[in-house]
């Protein structure tokens, strides 16, 4: 076979196409895939798209939409910064001997000393509500009760 | 391979997309497809694989064209999508062989070499070339994938080898270096008929 015998015949490969309503379909089928990847997409790009059409609308170059961005993020760090509450120990009411050894390392006889002298004593008692002492002192339910009279377990087969 | 009105239609087209119509992305869709069908369809030997392929490949472009600069043409772009693609899929399908002879175009009957390669139009002569084209297709998948998607673009979609260099992001060398061996391969596997 010459190397013209071959590029004719590699040019007839040209009208392998499909009938043309084919195409109609195709384009019927790539509009349901965009619907389906379009729903399929997870909701933190779908945020993401949002603020960035948000941006865009207002025309914002590239370096105030990355100001707007950090802005935004020190003033959610900021907002979260004060809602949760700030666990200074001096507000909790602790020794400051316990910020204070941690500056120098005393010896073991003298941390023995400082831990006996700052621990405040903890007198522990139980936690008991008065509903709690009431239901306490009636006699105890059992769940085993409240089973009706006509049960039968499923198990008991009769041959 | 594409004239000046033909691509300031298509910048038109994908401005109107990134500006967010669709109708402007589904005018790229009714013009493109045609032309990468055949390319698709002409490396895979699929139509059911082709089909799907097309559709990923449209879906892919439809996402990206937001960052489309106009660097290349979309003819370019939007072929050298649906070739890469085409190839990754290969790469995981492997070797399965379905190309159907039945699916070519009425067309062909008007072309000018295929006149010529059935103007003595005998019995004989015709399952001659029907068995010839069904070798072809036999001999165009023994080809690797890198050499049929040049054997494809050149000698059936008739792209000029810069073109098919900027497609594929290789040097017009290595297009014709590919395409020359290639053609000595296909004529070795054809080599009984004369």
């Amino acid at each position: 076979m010459t190397e013209e015998q071959l590029t004719a015949l590699l040019r007839l490969k040209r009208y392998e196409q499909p009938p043309p309503e084919y195409f109609d379909r195709l384009l019927q089928d790539i509009h349901r895939r965009q619907r389906t990847d379009l729903l399929r997409r997870p909701l933190w790009k779908i945020a993401v798209e949002r603020m960035q059409t948000l941006f865009s609308e207002h025309s914002m170059g590239h370096t105030s939409y990355a100001g707007a961005l950090a802005v935004a993020l020190v003033g959610g760090i900021t907002v979260i910064g004060l809602m949760t509450p700030s666990g200074g120990l001096k507000e909790r009411g602790e020794p400051a001997t316990a910020v204070a050894s941690t500056q120098a390392a005393p010896s073991p006889d003298k941390l023995l000393h400082l831990q006996h002298a700052s621990l405040p004593k903890l007198v522990t008692q139980p936690l008991q509500t008065p509903q709690a002492a009431q239901m306490s002192a009636r006699e105890p339910l059992y769940v085993i009760d409240a089973r009706p009279a006509s049960y039968e377990p499923s198990s008991s087969f009769n041959f | 391979m594409q004239d000046d009105s033909s691509r300031k239609q298509d910048d038109e087209l994908i401005t109107r997309t990134q500006a967010g119509d669709p109708a402007a992305f589904d005018e790229l869709i009714v013009k493109y497809s045609p032309r990468l069908y055949g390319l698709v369809y002409n490396m895979t030997s699929n139509h059911e694989d082709t089909n799907d392929l097309m559709q990923d490949i449209w879906a892919k472009a439809y996402r990206s064209i937001s960052g489309f600069r106009g660097k290349s043409s979309f003819y370019t772009w939007i072929h050298s999508i649906g070739v890469n693609m085409t190839i990754n899929f290969l790469k995981k399908r492997g070797r399965r062989f379905t190309l159907s002879l039945d699916d070519i175009d009425s067309k062909v009957e008007h072309d000018k070499e295929f006149m010529e390669l059935t103007a003595t139009s005998t019995p004989v002569r015709e399952a001659h070339l029907s068995e010839l084209q069904k070798r072809l297709n036999e001999a165009m998948q023994k080809l690797s994938n890198d050499h049929r998607a040049v054997v494809t673009m050149f000698d059936v979609q008739g792209m000029p080898h810069a073109e098919i260099a900027r497609i594929l992001g290789i040097s017009e060398g290595t297009v014709r270096s590919r395409l020359f061996y290639a053609h000595r391969q296909l004529q070795n596997f054809l080599s009984e008929f004369h």
